[in-house]
């Protein structure tokens, strides 16, 4: 009885000793990892316009210089607006970054231009905002401790692509013997993309019935300002009524997003 | 008892204590320890300071009962006690902490359970052990006295 008390208590006071020991070096090798500042850090964001989505391309780097292995690694953004509409969620999981050794990729967070009209946040297309993000990154090191790492509404300023758009100066008038309806359509893409595609142009009469519709190309820089004026056959005079709605539906990144309605008033001849 | 042997069983207490945690908790006072840890883990020297006081004060009372049954008594509650303690000043093994950085307040999770509950694993054998020991000691005086 007595040797088997001794071997359990020689077994515990071991068991004890690794254990502590392991804890230990799991914590100086984790503060040793971390004090470089570079075990994980982010890249400069790239922006893509694909689908009608604009998607931000964030490269991200793991530098595991520890004595353990990184597992399970999970990066999560959730963007919302200023009134609590989530806009994009995005998770980049690695199953793993083995010590001494180095991972690289991409955390690519998306959103939707489509998906802003359909939620009628339109307002996203017109003005500047600034868009809220929550950063959660987590990480289980040695196998044995799950850390995670939050950071909540980071504010980022948000650029409309389609800032101050106006439709003005709506017109009817005969161009030789054909009859047309002209616009000016104005507005700044303030976005960090560049919008090419095209424009379409929609007229409604009051009924909402369609009475005349043109396209004009889109090729707008970042930061610069378009402004054109789209003409458009009428097909029946008699459908134009003094009030009504134009349509604007805008192709960008091989996708349709629209559509815009502005109201109009006091047209006629 | 002799009034050596006391001095002994003292000495011995003293010793043992130091070496149990006392010295861990003069190095957490002493050397600035406990004031770097402050603003990061607010519970940190609740959870370092009972700890180490706990296991002080049991290793104190088993070297001066030592030849008792009570110091096998003193050995399991120790074991339960610690585990107990450490279970429950570290939530359980989730800790959540908040760390404010310039303008941002960093919230970090660690989650430990796999170690807590090696050392829960580690606690129950002791406990065992302790249980094991105090019988063992408890048959050989009814051996004696027969």
């Amino acid at each position: 009885m007595r040797l088997a008390v001794k071997v359990i208590g020689l077994a515990v006071t071991v068991a004890t000793i690794i254990l502590i020991a392991f804890l230990g070096s799991m914590i100086y090798s984790l503060y040793t990892t971390f004090a470089t500042g570079e075990a994980v850090y982010f890249g400069d964001v790239d922006y893509e316009l694909s689908d009608g989505s604009i998607t931000l391309i964030i490269p991200v780097y793991v530098n595991n210089t520890g004595l353990y292995d990184m597992t399970n690694i999970n990066v999560t953004t959730v963007v919302v607006d200023g009134r609590g509409n989530q806009l994009s969620c995005a998770t980049t999981t690695v199953p793993v970054v083995k010590r001494d050794s180095t991972w690289q990729g991409f955390h690519e967070l998306t959103i939707s231009l489509s998906q802003i009209v359909e939620r009628n946040l339109t307002y996203l297309l017109f003005e500047e905002a600034d868009l809220y993000t929550d950063v959660l990154m987590s990480f289980t090191y040695a196998k044995a401790m799950t850390l995670g790492v939050s950071v909540e509404e980071i504010e980022v300023p948000w650029g409309p692509p389609l800032y101050g758009l106006n439709v003005t100066d709506v017109t009817l008038r005969f161009e030789d013997t054909t009859p047309m309806a002209e616009m000016w359509i104005y507005f700044e893409n303030r976005s960090p993309i560049d919008l090419v595609g095209a424009l379409t142009v929609e007229l409604r009469n009051a009924d909402g019935t369609l009475v005349a519709t043109g396209t004009s190309d889109l090729n707008t820089p970042s930061w610069t300002a378009w402004s054109g004026v789209i003409r458009m056959p009428l097909e029946d005079v008699d459908l134009i009524t003094p009030e009504g709605e134009v349509w604007l539906y805008v192709t960008i990144g091989g996708s349709l997003v629209g559509p815009i309605v502005i109201p109009y008033s006091g047209l006629g001849w | 008892m002799k009034a050596k042997d006391i001095a002994k069983r003292v000495l011995s207490a003293a010793v043992w204590a130091l070496i149990m945690g006392g010295e861990f908790l003069l190095i957490y006072k002493l050397t600035g320890m406990a004031e770097q840890i402050a603003p990061i883990i607010p519970e940190g020297g609740m959870i370092i300071t009972s700890l180490a006081a706990v296991f002080i004060a049991f290793e104190i009372g088993i070297r001066l009962l030592t030849g008792t049954i009570f110091r096998y008594v003193l050995d399991g509650a120790r074991a339960v006690t610690s585990v107990a303690l450490l279970a429950y000043t570290t939530n359980f093994g989730v800790l959540r902490l908040a760390i404010p950085v310039e303008e941002i307040t960093l919230k970090v999770t660690v989650d430990f359970k796999p170690i807590l509950a090696a050392f829960l694993l580690l606690g129950v054998v002791s406990l065992a052990k302790s249980i094991i020991e105090a019988i063992d000691f408890a048959s050989k005086k009814v051996e004696e006295e027969v």
